[in-house]
């Protein structure tokens, strides 16, 4: 694919769809967000660079997983590790797997809106609450006048409820056509 | 096929706080089922979603007004966001006089709370109540098992004894269906009437034990100082008088019985009592995990000089108590030592050579008045020796005797004065790190470098006291001026978050705010 400004609206247009489907298989072995930002960053640089070698736009998800994949990899190489850590091969063996997920990643980043309108109003304001860019747990929960422990186990038991709801949904409505996991 | 085990250790994986132990089952786990790799990226699949719908101007999928996300920003909570709990309870207690807008009418947002949870011990409330939920509003509420205090925002204080369930009619009255509770109340709060299903109990002054049986509906009542009276429900006469000293038992039909036995007061616990619940609680988890070599709970024996190693597995001997006295600690019942004269100290022994080693303590301190103070040191000086000091300024030092430190730097506030205070060293060969945490922040940052022919061999150390060798004998004194009421030891570095939990499970009350303050100037170079 040739590299003008025609690819390189494409390129962010594509991009920009599914970026949060990268993310995900990043942050799926990744726990800090300042570093699924940085691999997201270099990812998104690779892509640009060899997006002239991508010949299916419709692969472009799968695609750019498996070039996250390999800068999780190089990125946690230059890293200091740290003790909590996964090792390079449980990483590569869960960033193939979600590299072979696109679609339903993508469905299920779809049907977590969905779900969120079904939680009771609290419950949705404060999940979304505790996910805002610089919310720090200590002090949401000084805020909500709960324990930090508690406010985590009640954010785990609404991420749960999500995860839940959204499992229950992809099982109940109907398939497309022709949708594949490569896409 | 996936446990909820699993889930949780997933859970805590993602959010670091889950323990070495688990970290390594939850790795395994992760390896051999593909069903929990993918479970793991449902989970972040989630969590990613929620952030971008969480971004500033996301617009949600769904159309929905009453709950788009800017207004939904706007109405959330007053401006009052700082941490803990203190600051809850000053809103508290003030919210009636800050509150910019009574129109607000946002569930999570505006508390209106007429009770808050101060402090528990095991307690577990029925449904309806989130764990951590500190506010209590009026209504229904049923306390399963454990010990709660509630503060009313008259200031009257409730210590619930569950079972027993209760309801929160307003600031001044409140109906206990059974269980047991003790009442202290200020003369703002006069007035106070907890309700029983034949009586109304109206305190004019200062503390009473209730008891509602829930098999036979019998009402006892036993005042503690001041007095308190009793009325008929439904007209509210006065029926009687009850003074300090006095018990009464009621029950329906039979009315006041006569001759009736006191109530057995220890089946009340008192605000104060239940810190030190909560912490014995803690006994058994404590023992039970492997990596714990030694924790000096700091309990009086009938031998006063015995500083008691509850946990025996290690072979980690008793302690010996030289000078240092017994005062109380923490909590009413929960015993220290006071360090405070040049020649107190307790001498105990950490055989062994480890890589690495985390030690934890409670403290407070009484006055810095010497270039350093010991908490607790190595006697001597050869390679592998441990110190862990609290300078003039309350800034945590402490090294590893032959290994250099390439960085070596404060970064946090000082032990304050007067406080019951948190203090962990943190020391791993293999990583290369020495830290110190004050109430669970890093406050002395330290790397160390690459010495193989140094392993961590604290050996006799003194608490309270350094014991100089012979090189060091020109060196001041440096002995602790204050109390210690627990001292734990691990054989492996602990993570923050555990750090964080062992902090939270072990303060002196909810009340307790783990702030201290920052140093007058600008922190200096260790």
């Amino acid at each position: 694919m040739p590299v003008s400004d025609d690819s390189h609206e494409k390129f962010i247009a594509l991009l920009t769809k599914h970026e949060r489907v990268i993310r995900a298989s990043i942050a799926a072995v990744i726990r800090r967000s300042e570093d699924v930002d940085e691999i997201m960053q270099n990812v998104s640089l690779v892509a640009w660079r060899k997006f002239e070698t991508l010949t299916e736009p419709e692969g472009f998800g799968k695609w750019a997983c498996v070039i996250a994949r390999y800068e999780i990899l190089s990125f946690q190489r230059d890293k200091a590790r740290d003790r909590f850590e996964l090792d390079e091969e449980l990483i590569d063996k869960i960033t193939a797997e979600a590299a072979s997920e696109v679609v339903s990643t993508n469905r299920r980043l779809h049907l977590l809106d969905h779900c969120l309108k079904k939680l009771p109003d609290e419950r949705r304001r404060l999940v979304l609450q505790a996910y805002e860019p610089g919310c720090k747990t200590a002090d949401l929960a000084g805020k909500l006048g709960k324990t930090v422990d508690g406010l985590y186990q009640l954010l785990r038991r609404i991420r749960l409820e999500l995860k839940q709801c959204v499992d229950r949904e992809l099982t109940t409505e109907p398939r497309e056509g022709g949708a594949f996991e490569s896409a | 096929m996936i446990t909820p085990d699993d889930l949780r250790m997933l859970d805590e994986w993602r959010h670091d706080r889950i323990s070495e132990t688990d970290f390594t089952t939850l790795h395994a786990r992760l390896e051999e089922s593909s069903e929990l790799r993918a479970e793991l990226r449902a989970l972040a699949t989630i969590e990613t979603g929620l952030t971008a719908l969480a971004e500033p101007g996301f617009p949600l999928a769904f159309d929905d007004s009453a709950t788009s996300k800017k207004p939904l920003r706007e109405q959330l909570w007053l401006p009052w966001t700082t941490a803990g709990l203190a600051a809850a309870l000053a809103l508290f207690f003030g919210i009636k006089l800050i509150s910019p807008d009574s129109t607000v009418t946002n569930p999570v947002a505006s508390p209106s709370y007429t009770a808050l949870l101060v402090d528990e011990a095991g307690a577990v409330f029925a449904r309806h109540r989130d764990p951590g939920e500190v506010g209590f509003s009026t209504g229904d509420y049923e306390l399963k098992d454990g010990t709660a205090h509630l503060r009313y925002t008259n200031g009257a204080d409730l210590v619930i004894q569950g079972p027993a369930k209760f309801r929160i009619e307003n600031e001044k009255h409140t109906l206990l269906e059974t269980g047991r509770v003790r009442a202290i109340v200020p003369p703002p709060a006069r007035g106070f009437t907890i309700e029983t299903p034949q009586l109304n109990f109206e305190d004019v002054g200062t503390e009473f034990a209730l008891s509602v049986d829930s098999s036979t509906g019998e009402s006892g009542m036993q005042v503690l100082d001041g007095q308190v009276n009793l009325r008929r429900k439904g007209d509210s006469s006065l029926l009687h008088e009850v003074f300090g000293g006095e018990w009464i038992r009621y029950r329906d039909g039979a009315g006041m019985i006569k001759n009736a036995t006191a109530l057995d007061l220890s089946l009340f616990p008192s605000p104060g009592n239940i810190g030190y619940l909560r912490w014995r609680q803690e006994r058994e988890r404590i023992l039970a995990d492997p990596n714990v070599i030694a924790w000096f709970p700091f309990v009086r024996e009938s031998n006063q000089s015995v500083l008691t190693n509850a946990q025996r597995r290690n072979g980690i001997p008793d302690g010996r108590i030289a000078g240092a006295r017994w005062v109380s600690g923490r909590w009413p019942g929960k015993e220290s030592l006071l360090f405070d004269r040049e020649t107190d100290y307790a001498q105990i022994e950490i055989p062994g050579k480890y890589s690495e080693l985390t030690v934890a303590a409670w403290l407070k301190v009484d006055r810095y008045d010497q270039e350093m103070h010991a908490i607790l040191n190595s006697n001597g000086s050869e390679p592998g020796d441990m110190h862990l000091q609290l300078t003039r300024h309350g800034l945590p030092r402490g090294g590893i005797i032959g290994v250099e430190r390439p960085i070596y730097e404060w970064v946090g506030n000082p032990v304050p004065i007067a406080k019951w205070t948190h203090l962990v060293q943190v020391i791993s060969m293999p990583e290369r790190i020495h830290h110190i945490y004050v109430n669970g922040d890093l406050v002395t940052k330290t790397a160390l470098e690459q010495q193989d022919s140094v392993t961590i061999s604290p050996g006799y150390c003194r608490l309270g006291n350094w014991l100089k060798s012979a090189d060091y004998l020109h060196q001041s004194n440096r002995n602790f001026k204050g109390r210690i009421d627990e001292l734990t030891i691990w054989n492996r570095a602990l993570s923050l978050s555990e750090i964080n939990d062992l902090m939270e499970r072990g303060r002196p009350s909810l009340l307790w705010n783990r702030e201290n303050p920052p140093m007058g100037g600008p922190l200096p170079k260790p």
